[in-house]
């Protein structure tokens, strides 16, 4: 199904791929799937994501947020094996044993407080890290920002998720759905950062180009463009 | 001979009265969070407290002679009449105290740890490493850059980066659509009203 959603995708590309921008050359088409899923958001999913946040305990909350987290460790362990970084690796899988059994099935992350990092891998990191290049930016209905080499590794992705396994479709579904709405509540902080941006899809774009490549280093940027002289502020 | 003895002593002068950036801004959060922790009832209902905050504090930090060129880039920023520069650089100050006071008044018992300094071999950018710490132990990675500048007695800060996100490109990058589509006048109505509705 998601494969179909990408080849779509990718045919409905093609046609509206404009020279301008080398970053984004499908600009003026994710600009309005951008106001497409904003729509979406606003009138629906950020209504459900507040409403969650409100009826939720704190602690409540903190136990959904681990569980998912917990499962999440299974794809940051292979994606880690796969970037060829077994400290990391051996981390994560420590931190799966410990929060499943200790922590009563992840609602609780004892494994943080014994000093095991907590790591935030995918597959489009692992493929940024074997030579792939992002390709142009992508806005996903529904699924937001992305590029050619983020959508592209979503199906790997799906494949190291404990989730995708349920053998019960509507358990499977519904428990995605509830891990959407949490990264959505998750992101509500951001929401004045959003309504105050000049121009809110360069202001997501850049912020989510920036922040995928901070990813794929781990945070230890390297600085390429040593600010010692800025190019676009004089003469270097 | 003695011209260049002359020039290096005040070259190396003028870096030696510089204060260390890292400190710098260690003064600086200090300070914040005091003020934060003093007035957390204030806070909640004045609404003009927190950009006060951020105006005494922070601002003196930043280079704001140079924030309108950074913003608009060298080639943008000459065709600007002397006044349009000038509109240009209060509303946009105004609108980073918006923005960052807005930030403030949630806060909620963040602390901010300072790393490390880096620096240019030219001794006149830094680059100061820290992070901000939530309640819940969330660690959020925020790197400075500053320039030591003829214009300033200290060290000024020209860009913040909050996890890998520079702030400064990011404001380049939407002020280039807004700019090239609507014309000055139009963004700076954009940047005015941007600015009102910060509440």
């Amino acid at each position: 199904m998601r494969l179909i959603f990408v080849m779509l995708i990718g045919t409905l590309l093609t046609a509206c791929a404009s020279k301008g921008n080398t970053v984004d050359p499908y600009e003026s088409f994710n600009r309005k799937v951008y106001s497409f899923n904003r729509a979406i958001d606003k009138a629906v999913i950020k209504p459900v994501a507040e409403g969650y946040k409100a009826v939720t305990p704190d602690p409540v909350e903190a136990g959904v947020d681990n569980f998912f987290s917990n499962l999440g460790d299974i794809g940051n362990f292979v994606n880690n094996l796969l970037q060829f970084k077994v400290t990391g690796a051996t981390s994560d899988l420590g931190r799966f044993l410990i929060n499943s059994t200790l922590g009563l099935g992840g609602l609780f992350d004892p494994a943080s407080a014994m000093g095991l990092e907590k790591h935030d891998e995918d597959f489009g990191q692992t493929l940024a890290t074997w030579g792939v290049e992002p390709g142009p930016y992508l806005m996903l209905p529904f699924l937001g920002p992305s590029t050619l080499r983020d959508t592209a590794s979503m199906p790997a992705d799906n494949y190291f998720d404990p989730v995708s396994y349920l053998e019960d479709d509507s358990a499977q579904y519904s428990l995605k759905g509830i891990r959407l709405l949490v990264k959505r509540a998750e992101l509500l902080e951001l929401e004045q950062q959003i309504e105050n941006a000049l121009d809110e899809y360069s202001f997501i774009r850049d912020a989510y180009l920036q922040n995928r490549k901070y990813k794929v280093y781990d945070g230890d940027l390297p600085f390429e463009d040593d600010f010692g002289c800025d190019p676009e502020y004089e003469e270097c | 001979m003695r011209f260049i003895t002359l020039v290096t002593l005040l070259l190396f002068g003028s870096v030696a009265k510089a204060s260390d950036p890292q400190q710098l801004l260690q003064q600086a959060a200090d300070n914040i969070i005091e003020l934060l922790e003093q007035n957390k009832q204030q806070l909640a209902v004045d609404e003009t407290l927190a950009p006060a905050i951020v105006r005494e504090n922070l601002l003196p930090l930043v280079d704001t002679l140079g924030l309108g060129k950074r913003l608009l880039t060298r080639k943008v920023w000459p065709t600007l009449s002397g006044s349009q520069q000038q509109r240009f650089t209060d509303a946009f100050v105004d609108h980073l105290i918006n923005t960052y006071a807005n930030g403030l008044a949630n806060y909620d018992g963040h602390k901010f740890h300072f790393i490390k300094t880096n620096y240019s071999s030219s001794g006149k950018t830094a680059w100061v490493y820290s992070e901000l710490i939530s309640k819940q132990q969330e660690r959020f990675s925020i790197i400075y850059t500053l320039k030591l500048m003829d214009h300033y007695p200290d060290w000024r800060v020209v860009d913040v980066s909050i996890e890998g996100i520079k702030i400064l490109q990011n404001y380049r990058e939407q002020l280039k659509s807004v700019d090239v589509s609507e014309g000055f006048d139009a963004l700076l109505a954009k940047i005015e009203t941007k600015t009102e509705s910060t509440p």
